[in-house]
């Protein structure tokens, strides 16, 4: 018998466990959503902060995030398109269905890979700095500062990076896809020789409405998620510098997490959608 | 936004403690007098600090309230909260600057944050400050490229760019020497004597600045804070009882 009851009660402590994790996640993803309704609602009833504040971080946040990570982007794109595409090409042209290559770029590259490669080198960049940034202005009493002097942090520093974020993630998003699918192009004609009218006509067929929906939404969202989670993490600083770093890290782990979960049920409503839309569901 | 005046300032019944063991005011009935310097005085790590921070409205007391004019002001909303803090200063013992401005940029962004005047005449009135505390060598570094004792004297010089009625400093003299403080003394009696400085709660040991500024000592003891008049020379004239 007491080996029963210890069984159980060790079955009823890993309940305990997982039921806490679970409880945390919520209210963290609670406390996030807040954070976005009160950031936006703090700059809109700010009467005192004007655009021209508003702008200049903003501003500052887009060349950051945005300008900055260009480098970076240009050589993941070129090696991701340039690898689907001769990959792809390869494996079509041995089924003889080369004017498909349109269509499988347009479902990689646009609708999937772009929104989460962007997004992970945002956070890799961008949202590391912002937590750490943040996080130091809470040492160094920089937010307290702005609390007393009546400057509202929400809308003076968490609403500029989020509204400099999502700019930054969709304008990464374009130039990513633009380099994958006209630099990779450009590349695999070293390999392979296809012609341009022929590779342009097949991504203009495979382009659809959706496609720039589906684009808009996985982008701004991600660029909301990632300058919010980070923004949320560093204020999270309360004793001392040592808290950083552990914040910095805590950052990127749930901005990946929360990206990937986000664009992975994006993903799935879509192609649910697809299937009822053709009648299979 | 509706301007206010600062007047009566009190704690009623006021409960704030880091923990079960460590308790700094423990249902505090206080009244603060006008025109008057009152220091906080008590042992290391007994809250004087935290008392300036409730007094700034950065830290809500547990229990009970901490009244301007009458208000509950631990009650009020950030945006109600905002006309009060235009007219309260807060010197921070140490950091407080924005890292990512210069010192200029840092005394004026309060002003060009809440429009309180325009650009010509926040120019002047910043000019002014920078001049009466000496920072015009370091008004177009950032704090980090400018010694401690800079930073310190622009922290407390942005703590009177909006024209405080409560000033707030916590250790105001840490860092600076013999002459800076003797401004800072002589700025704040002008202050208050021009009627714009209402009430001045600092810490500090300083003698200099206890001897002619300080009228009052609240001591932290057992959760309240003792009154106790000093007998030096105020800056409303006279001496104290």
């Amino acid at each position: 018998m007491p080996y029963v009851t210890k069984a159980a009660t060790s079955v009823f402590h890993q309940f305990d466990i997982v039921g806490r994790k679970v409880i945390y996640a919520i209210e963290y993803t609670a406390n996030i959503l807040l954070m976005v309704y009160l950031s936006i609602r703090a700059a809109i009833f700010d009467q005192a902060q004007g655009l021209r504040t508003v702008f200049s971080v903003v501003s500052a946040q887009i060349y950051f995030t945005g300008f900055q990570a260009l480098p970076l982007i240009t050589v993941l794109a070129l090696a991701s398109g340039s690898i689907v595409i001769m990959q792809s090409s390869a494996q079509l042209s041995l089924l003889g269905g080369n004017e498909m290559i349109g269509n499988l770029l347009v479902v990689v590259i646009v609708r999937e890979v772009a929104p989460l490669i962007t997004a992970l080198i945002v956070i890799a960049r961008s949202g590391t700095a912002v937590a750490s940034e943040i996080g130091n202005m809470r040492v160094n009493k920089e937010i307290e500062a702005l609390e007393v002097m009546g400057i509202n942090p929400l809308s003076y520093i968490v609403f500029p990076r989020l509204v400099g974020g999502i700019v930054s993630v969709m304008c990464l998003a374009f130039y990513y896809i633009f380099i994958s699918l006209i630099g990779g192009f450009l590349v695999t004609k070293i390999v392979h020789d296809m012609p341009f009218a022929f590779y342009s006509d097949s991504l203009a067929q495979a382009f659809a409405a959706e496609d720039v929906l589906l684009f808009l939404l996985k982008n701004s969202f991600s660029g909301i998620i990632i300058f919010v989670v980070c923004c949320y993490q560093g204020l999270l600083v309360q004793q001392g510098p040592h808290e950083v770093p552990q914040v910095t890290t805590k950052a990127v782990v749930n901005s990946i997490i929360y990206v990937t979960i986000f664009n992975l049920t994006v993903t799935t409503l879509f192609y649910l959608n697809q299937l009822i839309k053709l009648g299979i569901l | 936004m509706t301007e206010v005046n600062i007047g009566s300032i009190g704690f009623s019944g006021l409960d704030f403690s880091f923990d079960e063991d460590h308790k700094v005011l423990s249902k505090c009935d206080f009244q603060m007098p006008m025109n008057t310097v009152a220091r906080l005085n008590g042992p290391h790590g007994c809250g004087k600090s935290t008392i300036l921070k409730i007094l700034a409205g950065m830290i809500e007391p547990m229990r009970g309230d901490y009244i301007i004019n009458g208000k509950p002001f631990n009650q009020m909303s950030f945006e109600e909260l905002i006309p009060y803090r235009l007219k309260i200063g807060y010197g921070f013992e140490y950091g407080g600057l924005i890292n990512n401005r210069t010192i200029y940029q840092n005394l004026i962004l309060p002003i060009q944050y809440h429009k309180l005047m325009d650009e010509d005449e926040a120019k002047n009135h910043i000019d002014e400050i920078i001049e009466v505390f000496g920072l015009r060598r370091s008004s177009g570094y950032r704090p980090s490229s400018v010694s401690g004792g800079q930073r310190k004297l622009a922290c407390i010089a942005r703590a009177f760019v909006m024209n405080p009625q409560l000033l707030i400093l916590d250790e105001p003299t840490h860092g600076l020497n013999e002459k800076s403080v003797e401004n800072l003394s002589n700025y704040i009696r002008d202050k208050m004597k021009s009627g714009i400085v209402k009430h001045v709660f600092l810490t500090t040991e300083n003698p200099m600045l206890i001897e002619s500024l300080v009228k009052k000592d609240l001591i932290v003891q057992d959760g309240k804070l003792v009154d106790f008049d000093l007998l030096y020379e105020n800056v409303a004239g006279g001496k104290a009882s």
